[in-house]
């Protein structure tokens, strides 16, 4: 019984897998056709494996210089973001008054507002405060990412004894010290759901970064991705071998960022 | 090191759901230099608080606070040279044992060859040489605990705060980890102020033991003194285990003698000496007070002999519950009164449930209260 239900549940895991799977392998095996070839079979294998579709799309994508946009981008919200709803969060929920309740409560309710409704007034806002671009995209992630991120952080502050704070306190902590010697060393498994979900967003953003980036020195990989898709002719090949392209340092990132990935995800579900 | 004196110390809590908490009122005591101070009461009676504000982890209400003869009122914790040990230890969880230790004195950035040597020194006090690479997880309940003790320790603070300390330890560990206390202040000779519920841990540590209810202070005493001359009815049953009778009784006169009178034929004499020094018992002639005594002074005409107590305060009881302790038993006896008291009698006694015997009180060591201050008249 308890065998079969074992070989069960392995047969669904490598089906839902190989679901997963399913889009890479179209996007794969379609970076190496030529535009025809894709079209007359999407779905087969190429004939050959031909490596200029990459060549093209490095260039044209100017890789480089967007990958490093998409960090940059990517990383610098990231570390904001981390820095100031881990403050907020302990300081909200550590300090035990109405406005303090008031203020997580604002910050909760603002996840539930859509990204949709907000967008054209406050990239006007953002332009006239000439708060466009790369400063000013890291700005606007912090505002949008922060909420979801303080209330995560809240929720684990919780499970951490304030007698550590206060203990930290007697050694002789300033506010600083406590948070940055006690309080954010523990909140690490948390810190790494939040650098996961954030990131993923981020990294993968495209609607904001549009409205945002007026200058194509700043583009990032999903901007430029699209140029693949002009009004006339969509280059599907090229697109492909980009994507793959973009794909490529996400999945060496969690090649050695997985352990800590599945522990954080696990322990932050747990608390 | 330092003494350490509250004057009027008064704490107010105002929290949002139950309006304002009177935590603490009025507390004065003076905490002499190198002294082993316990305060002890029931759960809420303002403890932690009093400690807390000692810290500097709560604001003073009003009163004035002194460690040493500065002025501590404003003074920030990490400026009052103090150290504490909390109830759950409060390790930090990320940091092995010797930076637990070491953390404190690195943050007052100490000489790393000092900080390496006080912590050696302390873990070789306290017995956790071996332990020193562990995160505190690895450790269990009393090895936690030491290293605690150790964090303190490795200050040289003016003054140890410690709040229930032990509390979460098994028994028999509480009682060696007790007396490891006990001679961890015999050698430091720091200022101790140290919280708990545990009235045994208080009379086997303290110099002296603050005794708190409701956030007032009752009294103030060595503990022998705090056993044998209790201000209230409150103190008095609250040290000593098992804890102290209470009768209502009636003072009258009967002949030369003053009698006290209760429930059923309840009827003793209160020795003479006792009546013609106590001025006070007289105006009480005819007034209901309690009568306090404690277990181990209702003795068992069986097991003493005729000197060693007054035969013509016996009293009537019937035996309801016989519990043995080794050495000594437990009665539960039924004297007519609305409760039953308890007596410590010793194991040669022979008495069985159900027996009708008399018992004898130690007139002398007895304790009359005002029935309704509660406040002691003898
Ligand atoms: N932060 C707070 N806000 C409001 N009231 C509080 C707060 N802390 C304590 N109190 C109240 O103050 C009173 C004294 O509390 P305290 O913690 O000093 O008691 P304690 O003697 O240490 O008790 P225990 O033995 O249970 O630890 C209690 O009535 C408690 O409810
Ligand atoms: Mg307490």
């Amino acid at each position: 019984m308890n065998k079969q239900k074992k070989l069960i549940l392995r047969i669904i895991s490598v089906l839902s897998a190989g679901l997963f799977l399913v889009p890479f392998y179209i996007m794969l095996i379609n970076s190496f056709k030529t535009k025809k070839q894709l079209f007359l079979d999407t779905l087969g294998f190429p004939k050959t494996f031909d490596f200029n579709n990459y060549i093209v799309a490095w260039e044209r994508l100017e890789f480089l210089k967007v990958f490093f946009n998409s960090l940059i981008i990517t990383v610098g919200s990231l570390t904001i973001v981390i820095i100031f709803s881990s403050m907020a969060a302990w300081m909200l929920q550590r300090t035990k008054s109405k406005l303090s309740t008031f203020i997580f409560f604002v910050f909760v309710a603002s996840m539930l507002i859509p990204f949709q409704a907000v967008m054209l007034p406050l990239v006007r806002i953002m332009g006239k405060l000439n708060l466009l671009n790369m400063p000013g995209l890291i700005f606007m992630y912090l505002g949008f990412q922060s909420s979801l991120s303080i209330f995560l952080y809240h929720g684990f502050v919780k499970g951490i004894p304030k007698a550590l704070d206060e203990a930290a306190i007697i050694d002789g902590c300033n506010s600083f010290q406590i948070f940055w010697y006690i309080i954010f060393p523990l909140l690490k498994p948390i810190t790494i759901t939040v650098s996961v979900l954030n990131a993923v967003w981020i990294w993968n953003d495209y609607l904001l970064p549009s409205l945002v980036i007026n200058k194509e020195a700043s583009h990032t990989i999903p901007l430029r991705i699209f140029f693949f898709f002009g009004e006339y002719t969509k280059q599907w090949h090229l697109a492909m071998a980009g994507l793959t392209l973009a794909i490529i340092p996400v999945i060496i990132f969690y090649f050695f960022a997985q352990k800590h990935i599945i522990k954080g995800v696990t322990d932050g579900s747990v608390k | 090191m330092a003494k350490v004196t509250l004057n009027d110390i008064t704490k107010v809590y105002h929290s949002n759901e139950e309006g304002d908490v009177l935590a603490v009122e009025d507390a004065n005591v003076d905490i002499k230099d190198k002294e082993f101070v316990v305060l002890v009461g029931p759960s809420g009676c303002g403890k932690s608080t009093t400690l807390r504000m000692i810290a500097g982890l709560e604001e003073i209400t009003s009163g004035e606070l002194y460690i040493g003869d500065n002025l501590v009122n404003d003074v920030a914790p990490k400026d009052r040279d103090i150290a504490m040990v909390f109830q759950n230890y409060a390790l930090y969880p990320h940091m092995n044992v010797y930076d637990n230790m070491a953390f404190g004195l690195k943050l007052r950035k100490f000489d790393p060859d000092i900080i390496d040597e006080r912590v050696t020194e302390a873990a070789k006090i306290l017995d956790i040489e071996p332990l020193l690479d562990r995160k505190p997880k690895e450790l269990s309940g009393g090895q936690r605990q030491r290293v605690a003790m150790g964090r303190a320790i490795v200050r040289e603070p003016k003054v140890f705060l410690m709040d229930e300390p032990l509390s979460n330890l098994d028994a028999k560990l509480r009682v060696q980890m007790r007396a490891e206390l006990s001679k961890l202040h015999e050698r430091l000779q720091t200022t101790t102020i140290y919280v708990t519920h545990d009235q045994v841990e208080a009379m086997t540590l303290a110099d002296r033991i603050v005794v708190l209810k409701d956030g007032i202070v009752q009294q103030i005493d060595d503990p022998i003194s705090l056993y044998s001359e209790p201000n209230n009815m409150f103190v008095g049953g609250f040290i000593g285990s098992p804890a102290m009778n209470f009768l209502k009784a009636t003072i009258k006169e009967k002949g030369n003698d003053l009698v006290l009178v209760g429930k059923g034929d309840f009827e003793v004499t209160i020795p003479d000496d006792m009546a013609k020094t106590m001025k006070d018992l007289q105006t009480y002639i005819d007034k209901e007070v309690a009568l306090g005594i404690r277990p181990e002074n209702i003795l068992d005409p069986a097991v003493h002999d005729d000197d060693e107590y007054d035969a013509d305060n016996l009293i009537d009881a019937q035996v309801e519950v016989v519990e043995p302790m080794g050495s000594e038993i437990n009665l539960y006896l039924d004297v007519g009164a609305e409760e039953s008291i308890v007596a410590v009698v010793d194991v040669n006694s022979g008495a069985e449930v159900g027996d009708e015997m008399e018992f004898a009180f130690d007139m002398n060591k007895m304790h009359i209260f005002d029935a309704e201050t509660e406040e002691a008249i003898i």
